[in-house]
């Protein structure tokens, strides 16, 4: 069993740290931006880890996203694409996190086997945000006239991760 | 009774927040945005593919409704691994008299599937210390089930409160004094009659339909002639415990050990019943106040004793309801039998228990009161939420000390009235509270001459 100590902290780990993360990465393409955006990220962080299950979890989502989207333009290189999926890595670590911190009791130890499979899964959805900005850089790479190939390419991508899913969950 | 799935808030801000980003990236051209809300789609998506259909069953039971006080139970539930279920947590609320263990009670589960994706029962199992003796609610009791990324969640519709009895623990008692009216016809105490018994009473000459084992042959053949000895009989006496449950006064506090005035009359019925009935008495018991009417006859053997401990733990105090006062005139009407010793234990402020002592002493009854009101509020200066919670008086706590003051020279004109008819007052303090009273009483007893 992991103890409610240490799983609670975890959580609120990954949000602090989604956090600083959108903070860095707005804050290195618009610095002015930074004086507006940490008070905001605070209160709705605090307001979110207090009522985990209420508006603020959902206030939060829309900072972080809207931080960076305000921030940054829109992406051209690879190293925009590989900052807008780890952005979405954030943004879901940071549900993810609230969700947890939503659904579990605050004095409740978690069982090894819960911990694992929230780990596992959050990493799989991260990872479907690295394969849509995959499909971005080639996208954006591709001449204007190769447009159909690439969205048949998006849609096969998504139609193998449904299949994946629902390969994964079909002994649940 | 069953309950559906429910999408929780979380699935809500999961799609709300990843379509949106969809739609914006898509809108305005920012595929980083469009990226972004991906993950949180996939979210969705996999809550939605992996939703639980069926509410699953679920089976809960205590693995015991007595227990003894200061030990635990365990309230145990299976939740039916249905496709979809994930995680349980179940909550089982403590209050004053019951501890949980975990403290906040609230326990999660997890389902463990094999390869196949069969899954037994999810078990949980909360403990819950009984601090207190009494009949004690236990719950409610909840449970609830999520599905994976707690996309949908399931509350048990069945919210299950559960009545366990919570049986004291008996005090420390000794007595060396014999009761004094011993009249049964087994037992350890000495009769003033010769009898069958096994302590000597005298040697006399042998007459006829003496045994033969009762011959004393040094002084048949010191004297020449058959002399036999007799012994006195054994007898058993019978004890009739009556515990003042009209008030309670006092705190119980399980951490400083501090206990209330019907705390202490619970332990001291406790302690008196074990020891008499270990010395082969009998002892009864009636419980004056509370809601439901609590006598046990007068018995002996080791069976009353659990008897005896469970009927105290349904003593509470009174809540002064009509049918409670017609409850306690029938019981304090109730014949108590020739011989009998009554101890009746009362924090004595209350006028009936006393009333009815000096009644059965001036009927020819050993009466004995044993006071149990707390050290604390009996002299000294009580904190000022005692006087409060004694008086009720909530508001002043002046008056609430002057008012108590004034229950105090009542409750010392009580005990006067007490030892002028005869009842002696004593205060308990565990092992031999009661042998100089008892001595006292057989002295008497024998000093009256009364043929017993």
């Amino acid at each position: 069993m992991t103890p409610a100590a240490r799983w609670r902290r975890a959580a609120l780990g990954v949000v602090v740290g989604a956090d600083v993360l959108v903070l860095l990465v707005a804050g290195v393409a618009l610095p002015g931006l930074l004086p507006f955006l940490v008070p905001l990220l605070v209160v709705a962080t605090a307001w979110a880890l207090h009522r985990p299950a209420g508006w603020g979890a959902l206030t939060l989502l829309v900072l972080q996203v809207v931080g960076v989207g305000v921030a940054r333009e829109a992406p051209v290189s690879l190293t925009d694409w590989a900052l807008a999926a780890v952005t979405g890595a954030a943004v879901v670590g940071t549900h993810l996190a609230l969700s947890m911190l939503a659904a579990y009791p605050p004095g409740a130890a978690l069982p090894d086997a819960a911990v694992r499979r929230w780990v596992t899964q959050g990493f799989v959805v991260a990872t479907v945000g690295g394969i849509a900005a995959g499909i971005g850089v080639v996208g954006s790479s591709t001449p204007a006239g190769a447009g159909p190939w690439v969205l048949a390419a998006a849609f096969l991508l998504v139609a193998g991760t449904a299949a994946l899913v629902w390969r994964a969950t079909r002994t649940r | 009774m069953t309950a559906r799935w429910r999408p929780t808030r979380a699935l809500g801000r999961a799609a709300a927040v990843g379509l949106a980003m969809l739609a914006f990236g898509a809108g305005l051209g920012r595929g980083d945005l469009a990226v972004a809300g991906v993950p949180l789609l996939a979210v969705v998506v996999w809550s939605l593919v992996t939703a639980p259909r069926h509410a699953p069953r679920i089976t809960s039971r205590l693995d015991t409704r007595v227990v003894r006080e200061g030990e635990s139970l365990t309230w145990r539930v299976d939740v039916e691994s249905v496709p979809g279920l994930r995680d349980v947590v179940a909550h089982l609320a403590g209050d004053r008299w019951t501890r949980t263990v975990p403290v906040h009670g609230h326990v999660a589960a997890t389902v463990e599937r094999a390869r196949d994706g069969s899954a037994p029962d999810t078990p949980v199992a909360i403990s819950a210390e009984a601090v207190r003796w009494g009949v004690r609610r236990l719950g409610p009791a909840q449970v609830v089930a999520f599905s994976d990324l707690a996309g949908f969640a399931w509350v048990s519709p069945e919210q299950r409160v559960e009545s366990v009895s919570s049986v004291p623990r008996p005090g420390l008692f000794a007595s060396r004094a014999a009761l004094p009216h011993p009249v049964g016809l087994v037992g350890q105490h000495r009769s003033t009659r010769p009898g069958s018994g096994t302590e000597l009473a005298d040697i006399r000459a042998f007459r006829t339909g003496d045994r033969l084992r009762r011959i004393h042959w040094p002084v048949s053949l010191r004297t020449g002639t058959l002399h036999v000895t007799t012994a006195y009989a054994d007898q058993d006496a019978e004890v009739r415990l009556v515990v003042d449950g009209l008030r309670d006064l006092g705190e119980h506090d399980a951490t400083t050990g501090a206990s209330s005035s019907l705390d202490t009359a619970v332990e001291a019925a406790g302690a008196l019943a074990a020891h008499y009935l270990s010395t082969g008495d009998r002892v009864g018991l009636s419980v004056l106040g509370g809601a439901g009417l609590v006598e046990v006859p007068a018995v002996g053997g080791s069976h009353q004793l659990t008897r005896l401990l469970l009927a105290l733990g349904r003593a509470e105090p009174s809540t002064g309801t009509i049918g409670e006062e017609r409850a306690l005139r029938a019981q304090l009407g109730r014949a108590v039998p020739p011989g009998a010793v009554v101890v009746i234990l009362s924090a004595l402020v209350s006028a009936e228990p006393l009333a009815h002592a000096v009644r059965l002493a001036r009927s020819g009854h050993v009466v004995i009161v044993v006071d149990t009101l707390p050290e604390s509020l009996g002299g000294g200066h009580p904190a000022p939420e005692e006087l409060r919670a004694a008086t009720g008086v909530e508001d002043d706590d002046r008056t609430a000390s002057l008012v108590w003051r004034l229950r105090l020279l009542d409750r010392e004109r009580e005990v006067r009235r007490c030892a002028a008819a005869g009842v002696p007052v004593v205060r308990w303090r565990g092992p031999g509270s009661l042998d100089l009273v008892l001595r006292g009483v057989g002295r008497r007893a024998r000093g009256a001459g009364t043929p017993r």
